[in-house]
């Protein structure tokens, strides 16, 4: 009857939300939903997700959020089998969304451990694990599996209180965060021992602070005299820190005191010596001090750990008077998560390449459609959302994270940075782009292999739920968030990136950023020079020439493809071929040469493949990025290149130049580097030959040969 | 007054869940069944029990229910006094 009923049960929300729908056979909950799309009525939300989390399959024809949709393609799967390959990556893209509703999590990590107990069920249950109790008990039992492969971790765990119930959050959290941990528990009360007295067990020590076990009040004092009992124990704890930083080899993980949601002294918390607040600043001060002075302590900070939680709920005050538990179970493992956050960043640093999508990422508005001038960037609403988030990324980059422009677009979309008056970011804030209309996941490879770091460094940011779909698929490695949808909600959003937290900052940092746009620099630098020569001399070019190993093959394979400009024979080689002229050292030989100058490292940007057959070699092929041309690095490499070939017995050298529309630029260089034409001419493919006679060999003046590390 | 009800299955079966859960305990219940049955069941896995009460049932224990829970039975006794 409910059901029948069921559009006016759910417009005065009767009956309908106490239906326990695991009870209710499938065809019964058909039958509802038919009954509102006959009434024209829209199911409304809270039922859908009801009726999903009891387990139904029901109609795609519902408009569901995009969380829903996923359980919804779970529940058929569990109940038909249809489907499986099209879960994984959907339930990749909620894997570190905390923003989707815990029970709705908790029930799709529940049926896919059920129906399909896979790495990627498991990985989202331990994700969430830090959320409820629900999803903690749900990745649990999976924690064995999902440990198995990762790297191990012992930890100590120490306290101000009791600890007890940090081990297990402690655990899971360090799983979720890729590591085996194994904790082994202090004595009750010996937080101020184990600083003293580091042992070398350990691969890090976690102390866990809390106000009442770090400093008991005791108000039978006066006030003052209490607040000189807490400056000694203040001093104490400052000094115990440095100490345990100067004599361990183990980092210290401790986490600050969380603000009180309860006043010591009312309207005047914040200053007076019977303050809460102000007895919570004085011990946090502290504890960022020594972590400002020694990298071997790392202050976790409690407040921005704790954020989605109420303060009020901080705290199960019956745990405290029943065992000393500082924090209620969600504070715990929040708190835990954090730690494991802290130990990740510090073992594996932030994310060093942010790459940014632009439509309605960095600007409101899409250029190719609005024009420059429509886009929405400024001080007004909705465009300063979009200019903080540029402010974001600018904060990023001023901490050394390099940004990078990953769009589809044509290329002159890279001059809105100079035409919209409003952009924050300028075009010469990246290190390198992307604009252009291929698959981001195949620009995102090309840009990891001109910046010369791995996938594993991105953090790939874009509002587009297909692109960022296409992007895990694609490059599994490539850290690919969540982003909301409300441009208002980004800014904040991004602060909280973890992977973007810096762990340690330096010179360095703001230094790398000119190290990558070497080749920018060194073209404005250029401009000054007063000749061409004085440029080169300034540059101080350094070449490392090595032979193919099996960490460039890729790149060398990929300069094969990718090059145009200086390339003699444009051969487009893979990897497999140019591995198979480097495996018998007797007849082939493949070298490459790495150039770094006063403004960085360029990477690997040159490779020559030459086929030995006794006396005589034939470059198969010479080429170079078009990144150093004008440097005259081709002609100390391919001076380095003779030798080699020299040193293996080899006395002439063929090289030949095939004209493509786009290789104009070296059709004299073999002869600009001594060799003599055998055949071709104007226009056509000519061949060329050295004669390796005595000591003459192409070189620069310009380039420094540097022997490898 | 409380009615006796030893030697009787709970009469709610999330309990026997949370019974395994906490103390990997999956022997049959009864209102009897107390720490001196179930070998896990210390100080501080009654914490875990009393949270996982808690969040099963969405209401807040007391600091003396906390204490006053010594059987299935006192489970029982204190969830219908929530109302549960």
């Amino acid at each position: 009857m409910a059901i029948e009923a069921a559009p006016e049960c759910a417009r005065r929300r009767a009956i309908l939300p106490s239906v326990d729908w695991a009870a209710v056979p499938p065809e019964k909950v058909a039958s509802m939903l038919d009954t509102f799309e006959q009434a024209g009525v829209r199911c409304p939300g809270w039922l859908a997700k009801a009726v999903l989390i009891a387990g139904h399959d029901i109609t795609e024809r519902l408009e569901l959020p995009a969380h829903l949709r996923v359980l919804q393609r779970v529940n058929r799967f569990a109940r038909s089998g249809e489907g499986g390959a099209e879960i994984d990556p959907l339930v990749a893209a909620l894997m570190d969304d905390d923003t989707i509703e815990a029970d709705v999590v908790a029930a799709i990590a529940k049926r896919l451990l059920e129906s399909r107990p896979s790495d990627v069920a498991r990985k989202l249950a331990l994700a969430h694990a830090h959320r409820t109790h629900d999803l903690q008990r749900l990745a649990a039992p999976h924690l064995q599996d999902s440990v198995r492969e990762l790297p191990a971790v012992r930890l100590r765990l120490t306290g101000f209180s009791t600890t007890q119930l940090f081990g297990d959050p402690l655990t899971l959290a360090f799983a979720a965060a890729g590591w085996q941990g194994s904790i082994s528990q202090a004595e009750y009360g010996t937080a101020f021992t184990e600083l003293s007295n580091p042992t070398q067990e350990h691969d890090a020590v976690i102390l866990v602070s809390d106000l009442a076990g770090f400093a008991p009040l005791d108000w039978r004092n006066p006030p003052e005299e209490e607040a000189q009992r807490l400056n000694e124990r203040v001093d104490l704890l400052g000094s115990a820190l440095t100490a345990f930083a100067e004599r361990s080899q183990a980092p210290l993980l401790i986490n600050t005191i969380p603000c009180a949601s309860a006043p010591g002294a009312g309207l005047l918390d914040g200053w007076h010596a019977t303050g809460i607040r102000h007895i919570i600043e004085q011990i946090n001060r502290r504890i960022f001090e020594v972590a400002a002075a020694s990298a071997n302590v790392i202050a976790v900070d409690s407040d921005i750990a704790l954020a989605e939680l109420p303060v009020a709920r901080y705290v199960d005050h019956k745990l405290w008077y029943y065992g000393r538990m500082a924090y209620s179970a969600d504070a715990t493992r929040a708190l835990a998560r954090a730690f494991a956050h802290a130990w990740q960043l510090l073992r594996g640093g932030p994310i060093k390449v942010l790459a940014i999508d632009f439509d309605n990422t960095l600007w409101g508005g899409v250029y190719g459609d609005d024009g420059v001038e429509r886009l929405q960037c400024g001080h007004d609403f909705p465009g300063n959302a979009f200019r903080a988030l540029q402010q974001e990324c600018l904060r990023l980059r001023s901490q050394g994270i390099l940004l990078v422009a990953l769009s589809k677009n044509n290329e002159d979309a890279m001059t809105v940075f100079e035409r919209h008056p409003e952009m924050v970011l300028k075009r010469t804030d990246f290190a390198a782009t992307s604009v252009n209309w291929n698959p981001k996941p195949q620009n995102i490879r090309q840009l990891a292999a001109e910046l010369n770091v791995g996938l594993d460094s991105f953090l790939f940011i874009d509002d587009s739920p297909q692109e960022r779909d296409a992007m895990r698929r694609a490059c599994p490695e490539v850290r690919v968030p969540e982003m909301p949808a409300d441009p208002a909600e980004r800014p904040h959003w991004l602060r909280r990136q973890v992977a973007t937290w810096p762990v340690r900052l330096t010179g360095e940092d703001g230094a790398r950023q000119s190290y990558y746009a070497a080749a920018r620099s060194a073209t404005e630098w250029k401009a000054s020079a007063s000749n061409h020569a004085d440029f080169l001399r300034g540059l101080e070019q350094k070449l490392v020439v090595s032979p193919l190993d099996a960490s460039t093959v890729a790149r060398i394979a990929q300069m094969h493809q990718r090059t145009n400009q200086f390339n003699l024979t444009t051969l487009r080689s893979t990897e497999a071929e140019i591995a198979a002229v480097a495996a018998d050292g007797a007849s082939g030989l493949v070298l490459h040469g790495r150039v770094s100058d006063r403004f960085g490292d360029h990477g690997i940007v040159i490779t020559a493949v030459s086929d030995i057959s006794g006396s005589d070699a034939v470059l198969r092929s010479f080429l170079m990025s078009c990144r150093v041309i004008g440097r005259e690095v081709e002609r100390a490499f391919l001076g380095e290149v003779l030798k080699s070939l020299a040193s293996r017995g080899v006395s002439r050298v063929f090289g030949s130049y095939i004209p493509t529309a786009k290789n104009a630029l070296v059709r004299n260089f073999y002869k600009s580097c001594g060799f003599a034409e055998v055949e071709g001419g104007d226009g056509a493919a000519s061949r060329w030959v050295f004669e390796i006679s005595g000591t003459e060999f192409p070189g620069s003046p310009f380039v420094k040969i540097a022997q490898e590390q | 007054m409380d009615v006796e009800i030893t030697a009787r299955v709970p009469s709610y079966p999330e309990i026997a869940v949370i019974f395994d859960d906490v103390f990997q305990y999956t022997e049959p219940l009864t209102a009897s069944t107390s720490p001196s049955d179930v070998d896990r069941w210390d100080s501080l896995q009654h914490i875990a029990l009393v949270q996982a009460i808690e969040t099963t049932f969405g209401i807040k224990l007391s600091m003396d229910e906390m204490m006053e829970i010594q059987s299935v039975g006192d489970i029982e006794r204190i969830l219908r006094r929530y109302g549960v």
